[in-house]
This record gives structure tokens, C-alpha cells and sequence, in this order.
């Protein structure tokens, strides 16, 4: 996408087997996670609450240990990628006694060697905010949008953002969204972003990864995603589907919608439709058992999956 | 400089959306030749869609040759859409038309259905 | 060096804050200010009591000797409190102010300068940054331990100062004692225990109430110990200081003090005309001292290795 992207690894993220746990005894948050995000991707991390995304997005940004497994980022440790990767946490850590200005000044102290003032101002100028207000004073959308300042500033290589959109309004979100978007146009930076709201974020996004109970259970090109699944419509029986997997199915007058991942083209006599970004995450969602999807360009490397 | 409007309600997809805009834009005369077409950049921050689907967008209109890519400088227009002009002679019969059509007592939604059903003999789906 | 550079060269030479000290500097400049009023303060009074001060009670010291002294002391109401106002009493009240001040420091350094950015994930915040959590660990500390030491620092010279000036304006016993063996490099060492003291407490617990609680229990344990056991200033075990009182005749005679109290026809009839006194010095100041400042030293050295181990299990690095 950018004429930059041939200096940076073309994989951004990889996970092989990746389980983290948050206590020695408790279940883990993830479990045995084995997927890859090419570089220059948006993809949408989404998944029911306590699905691990939160993990996941920590685990990359170097803050969460592996229990096993490895996660690969940028090429590297995530700790070691500390100064090319931007993380925006879940609640929005910023200190309440620091001016907006002096927010952004932080970011260029620790940040010196990557540092772009006029680019974080610029965003915080866009949401019309005052460079002396006092972070205390903000309201949860202005506090969300000075943290994507001080994430964007950092000109990343990679964005993890944790629910980034949850308490902004419509405008904001898609000023912000744009901005981002902008970014990964000019840049060609790999964004990672968590929602439960799948709609929200299906237009910016051209890669997701599903995660239920902690495991992946789709990862892909979205379009690739949506082209590998259909939604069938006709009298008969799940069992008349074979050999297509049947994902979900429900009765439908005298016969039934499926949501299957097709295994070649699928019979005449059913009505086929493309499902939409959200039927196919909540089928997948409802139907836990269903084994999980990884395009060939989101799954790791065959070598290590070997081991 | 066009501007494109994402309805995300409308079922139809995104890029999709963009090309159909475009070409709108060209039979209004909106566009001409050596026009240039925002850049992918602009689009994704007016609009906040991925910056892939612009792009895929423009290429489906560079592949019919409508548009195409100067490296390092943007995507211009290479030729119109449509041979109807704002004062062609075609538009002073439709003009003549829809008014003895006005004459003759129909209303808007009959014209719009007569025309449409017309459009539809000459010009069959899939025919694009 | 043109005509053409107006600004002070003296704000030149010092190069602005950046990176890591920066945002320590900034994120807690209450508590520097804080910690700068309490040094203004403090050597405020001890120039005081130093100068101006020590006036009245060495009129009395030179009239009446030992007996003025005590004259003094004993006039307030409240002798021995800290608010008696008596300049014995004020002479103390510094030595306080430094023991309150190491506890403060200690709940300073579990509270807003660890457990509160854990708490409220500030910390992860600056992990995420272009700065390993151990840096930013290190500036948390040496920052803090460099304001506090030169605070400390400067006090403790003041101090010694004073005691070399008017010590002998001191009621003997246990006050001067104590007062001696507890003004040293020690006094310096005790607020930077009790900033690792209370980093530990704070990485450990992560929350800031616990954490204010459990550091600044901790940190007072430390200073009663300090002030109740040997090899430290026991306030029972440690020798006497043994002072030197003479009174002045008119001929410059040194003789011991006639014990006149108050009473001018007996210092006439004595031709006592003045009083000199003082504190000799203890051979085992030194000793103490360095013994007790290299057993605090050595503990904060481990509490700051702790600090850093508990951190590498807070984050990754």
C-alpha cells in the first residue's frame, strides 16, 4: 500500500501457541493462539467480553509475559519493539494533572527519537480542545482522543488500540477513524484494534481475527473471509448441506438458513447469499464448536507450527 | 475535487460505492479529463473506510480505462462517461417528451415507471 | 560570547530537564514544591536559631552560666514540647521536622510515585512509550533520591553548624545527647532507605492505600529503631557528652561556676564577669555514624534491588 512498507518485515505480529494466564491456577486468557497479521493490515480484533482481545493487545505491546508459546512482533521480542509499536489501553491512561500540552510534551520526551508535535497537535486541534485544559477536566471522548494523540504522535510501525472507538460520538469516531485510516494510507502502519461491535469497525478494517475463550477462531482478509462463507436459503435438512461445513444453522419456514464455509460450489436448489461482516462473526460466535478458519496469509509459518 | 458519500446501510459494498460515484461524477460532466481524483489519503480521512478498498475501487476504474495512475503524482481521469451533455439534441426530445407526457396527465411516479420500463427493454440487466 | 546573548549565562549552563526526568520532574512537582517549602522552612529556622535567635539565651548563658540556660528552658509552660517556643526546645524541633520528613518521603515513594501509576496504569503508559519499565524504574528513583539528598544534605550542615555555634545553650541530659549522635551523614541515608522503603511497598502492593498504610508503618518502625538502639543513638546506652563549664573572672581567670543562680551581689563577690560552655566532642561520633549511615545504605541498596525485581514481575523487561 505505501512505498515504505519494503524496509519493515511484511509480518507484523505472530503468535505460535501463545497462552498467557493471569494467575499461576486461573484459566488462561489465551489458549494456545497460532495466527499471523501481515504487515500493513487494519484488522479488527473482535470477540464477546472476556474473549482475550485485551490480552492479546497487552501481550503485543510487551506489557503481559507469555505463559508459552511464543508472539512475535515487528520481527522481534514486543519488548524490543517498544519504540516502533503505539498501545492504547482499554480505560485511556493519561495523568489527571497534566495540561493536554504537556500530555503531548510527554510524548515527545519519551519518545524523542520518533516524535511528530505538529502531527498529535493537529489531532487534538481537530477535536476543537484547549492545549491547557487539565486531563481531570476532560470528558471520556476528549480523554480518548488526546491518548490517540499520544499514540499517533509516536508515528508507529504498529497501533494496538483497545476498544478505541467505545466512548467517542459520531463525529469524533469518524474523525478519529479517518485519521487513523489517513495514517495507514500514507504510512502503510499496521493497526490492530479491539471492538465487540462489529459493525463499528468493518469498514476500516480489511483483516479480522475472532477470538472466542480464548482461541482464534477466524483470521483473515475480510473479503476472504466473507468469499470462503455463504448463507444458504431452501427447504432441507442440515445434513443435505454436505460436504460444506454448516456453521450455523436455524429453521426457516418449511426448511432452513445456513451460514456454511462452502466446499466448492454450493447446489442450485439452495438460495446462496454472502453474509455480512456481523452474521458471520455472531454464527461463528454461537457455534463454538465449529473448528476455526485461518487464511493462508494469517497463519504462522508451516515450520513452526511443526514444532 | 469529488467527494464520495459511503451509505453503510445500502448492501452495496464499499468500493463498489466509490466506483459508482465516480462514474456519476463523470456523466455529470462533475469530472473531466485531467481531472485528478483524490488521493487514497484523503478519501480514507473524509470517509474513514480502509484505505484498501479506495484503492481497489481505482483500479476497477483504471481496469475500464476511465481512470489512470501516474506514478507518484495521483489518478486522473482519462475519458467521460455518457454522450449526453446538459443541451444535447437528446435531452431536447426527452425535454418534449416529458412534457406531453405532463400533458397527458401523468404524474411523476408514472413517467418514472414508464421511463423505467422502457430503459429496461433497451438497455436489459446485465447488459452493462 | 557577543554583546548580542542578553540572557543569563547562569540559566545557559544549566541544561533544561528531558526524556525521563522531565516527566518525573513534572508529574511530581507538588511534591518537589512540597519538599522545597520544607527545606526553605527548616533552614530558615536553623538560621535562626543560629543567628537571631540564640541571642536572649546567651545574654543569660554569659550573665548566669548554666543557670540562665536552664532559666530559659524552664520559663515556658510546655518545656519539652516541641511548641514551647523556649530556644532549647526550638533547638530540637528541626531534628522532628527530618524525621517526619524520611516518613514522608517513604509514603511519597509508595504512594504517587509508584502504586498510584500502577494502580491507575500510568506506568503501563510510560512502558509503552520508547522507555524499558527498568529506566523508567531508575529515573523514579535518582531523581527523587538526588532532591532529597541535597535537601537532606543541606539541613544536616546547617545543623552541625548551629551545634557548633550554640550547643551550649542546651539544657544538659538526654537532649543534647540524642540530638548529637542523631545529626550525621545518617540523617541522609534515613530518607533515601525510606524512598526505596516505600518503591518496594509500592510495586509490591499496587494499590495506593496499602501501600501508604504499610510504607509508612514501616518507615516509622525504622526510625524509632534508629533512635532507641545500639549500635545506633540508643537514647539509654549511649555515653554522656561531657561538657565543659567555666565562669570568667575580671582577670580572665577561668574558675568553675560559683553556683550564684540569679543572684548578682553573688557573681559580684565572685568577680564573675562572664560564663563559657561547651560540649565536648564524643570520640565514637564517627563510628556511630558511619556504621549506622552504611547499615541504612546497605539496606537501601538491597530494597532497590528488591524494587527492580519486583518490577521485572510487573512487566515484561
Amino acid at each position: 500500500m505505501s512505498s515504505t512498507s519494503t524496509t519493515r518485515s511484511a509480518v507484523a505480529v505472530e503468535a505460535r501457541g501463545l497462552t498467557v494466564r493471569h494467575g499461576r491456577r486461573s484459566a488462561p486468557a489465551l489458549d494456545d493462539c497460532s495466527f499471523r497479521l501481515p504487515a500493513g493490515r487494519v484488522s479488527a480484533l473482535v470477540g464477546p467480553n472476556g474473549a482475550g482481545k485485551s490480552t492479546l493487545l497487552a501481550t503485543a505491546a510487551g506489557l503481559l509475559r507469555p505463559s508459552a508459546g511464543t508472539l512475535t512482533v515487528l520481527g522481534g521480542e514486543p519488548a524490543e519493539a517498544r519504540e516502533r509499536i503505539a498501545y492504547l489501553a482499554q480505560d485511556k491512561p493519561l495523568h489527571p494533572q497534566l495540561t493536554i500540552a504537556e500530555t503531548l510534551r510527554l510524548g515527545a520526551e519519551l519518545n524523542p527519537a520518533r516524535w511528530d508535535a505538529p502531527h498529535a497537535a493537529a489531532i487534538v486541534e481537530q477535536g476543537s480542545l484547549d492545549p491547557g485544559t487539565k486531563v481531570r477536566k476532560l470528558s471520556g471522548g476528549q480523554r480518548t482522543r488526546v491518548a490517540l494523540a499520544l499514540a499517533l504522535g509516536k508515528r508507529p510501525d504498529l497501533m494496538l488500540l483497545d476498544e478505541p472507538m467505545a466512548d467517542l460520538d459520531p463525529l469524533a469516531r469518524h474523525e478519529l477513524l479517518g485519521t487513523l485510516m489517513a495514517d495507514a494510507a500514507e504510512r502503510g502502519t499496521t493497526v490492530l484494534m479491539s471492538s465487540h461491535i462489529v459493525t463499528e469497525l468493518a469498514d476500516a478494517c480489511d483483516h479480522l481475527l475472532l477470538l472466542g475463550g480464548g482461541r482464534v477462531r477466524l483470521g483473515g482478509g475480510l473479503d476472504d473471509l466473507l468469499l470462503a462463507h455463504t448463507v444458504v436459503t431452501g427447504r432441507g435438512t442440515p445434513a443435505d448441506l454436505a460436504p460444506h461445513l454448516v456453521v450455523e444453522s436455524r429453521p426457516a419456514g418449511r426448511g432452513l438458513t445456513a451460514l456454511i464455509r462452502d466446499d466448492g460450489p454450493v447446489d442450485e436448489r439452495w438460495q446462496a447469499e454472502r453474509p455480512s461482516v456481523e452474521e458471520l462473526v455472531l454464527a461463528h460466535l454461537r457455534s463454538p464448536d465449529v473448528p476455526a478458519l485461518l487464511t493462508p496469509g494469517t497463519t504462522p509459518a508451516p515450520e513452526a507450527v511443526a514444532r | 475535487m469529488v467527494t464520495y458519500r459511503i451509505d453503510r446501510r445500502s448492501g452495496v459494498a464499499t468500493y463498489v460505492q466509490i466506483v459508482q460515484q465516480t462514474k456519476q461524477a463523470l456523466r455529470l460532466g462533475l469530472l473531466e479529463p485531467g481531472d485528478k481524483l483524490p488521493t487514497a489519503r484523503e478519501v480514507v480521512e473524509a470517509t474513514a473506510i480502509n484505505p484498501n478498498t479506495v484503492l481497489k475501487a481505482y483500479r476497477e476504474l483504471e481496469r475500464e480505462g476511465l481512470v489512470e495512475a501516474r506514478r507518484g503524482l495521483g489518478t486522473f481521469v482519462r475519458r467521460t462517461l455518457g454522450t449526453a451533455p446538459a443541451d444535447s439534441p437528446l435531452r431536447e426530445e426527452l425535454d418534449a417528451w416529458a412534457r406531453s407526457a405532463r400533458a397527458a396527465g401523468l404524474d411523476h411516479e408514472d413517467v418514472a415507471a414508464l421511463f423505467a420500463s422502457v430503459l429496461d427493454t433497451h438497455f436489459p440487466k446485465g447488459d452493462q | 560570547m557577543s554583546a548580542a546573548a542578553p540572557t543569563a549565562p547562569a540559566l545557559r549552563a544549566l541544561p533544561a530537564p528531558r526524556g525521563l526526568v522531565w516527566t518525573v520532574l513534572r508529574l511530581h512537582r507538588t511534591a518537589l514544591w512540597i519538599w522545597t517549602g520544607f527545606v526553605v522552612l527548616t533552614a530558615g529556622l536553623l538560621l535562626w536559631l543560629y543567628g537571631p535567635g540564640a541571642g536572649h539565651t546567651q545574654h543569660l548563658l554569659d550573665t548566669y552560666g548554666y543557670a540562665g540556660v536552664q532559666q530559659d528552658a524552664w520559663s515556658s509552660d510546655m518545656i519539652g514540647s516541641p511548641f514551647s517556643g523556649s530556644y532549647n526546645d526550638l533547638f530540637q524541633d528541626p531534628a522532628s521536622l527530618l524525621n517526619i520528613a524520611s516518613f514522608a518521603v517513604a509514603v511519597f515513594a509508595a504512594g504517587s510515585l509508584t502504586s498510584r501509576e500502577l494502580e491507575n496504569g500510568t506506568a503501563r503508559l510510560a512502558w509503552t512509550q520508547s522507555v524499558t519499565p527498568a529506566r523508567w524504574l531508575t529515573a523514579k528513583l535518582a531523581v527523587p533520591a538526588l532532591v532529597v539528598t541535597v535537601g537532606t544534605g543541606l539541613l544536616v550542615v546547617l545543623y552541625r553548624m548551629l551545634w557548633s555555634a550554640h550547643s551550649n545553650l542546651l539544657l544538659a541530659g538526654i537532649g543534647p545527647r540524642a540530638l548529637y549522635f542523631a545529626i550525621g551523614p545518617a540523617t541522609v541515608a534515613a530518607p533515601l532507605f525510606g524512598l526505596a522503603l516505600g518503591a518496594v511497598v509500592g510495586l509490591a502492593l499496587r494499590r495506593t492505600l496499602p501501600a501508604l498504610a504499610v510504607a509508612g508503618l514501616a518507615q516509622y518502625a525504622v526510625i524509632a529503631f534508629r533512635a532507641n538502639s545500639w549500635p545506633f543513638q540508643g537514647r539509654y546506652q549511649q555515653p554522656e557528652l561531657s561538657v565543659r563549664s567555666r565562669a570568667i573572672t575580671s582577670t580572665g581567670k577561668e574558675i568553675p561556676d560559683p553556683g550564684c543562680y540569679d543572684s548578682h551581689a553573688c557573681l559580684a563577690r565572685h568577680d564573675v564577669v562572664g560564663f563559657t560552655r561547651r560540649y565536648l566532642p564524643s570520640p565514637d561520633y564517627w563510628p556511630r555514624q558511619l556504621l549506622e549511615t552504611g547499615v541504612l545504605l546497605a539496606a537501601t541498596v538491597i530494597l532497590v534491588a528488591v524494587a527492580f525485581g519486583v518490577l521485572r514481575k510487573r512487566s515484561t523487561s
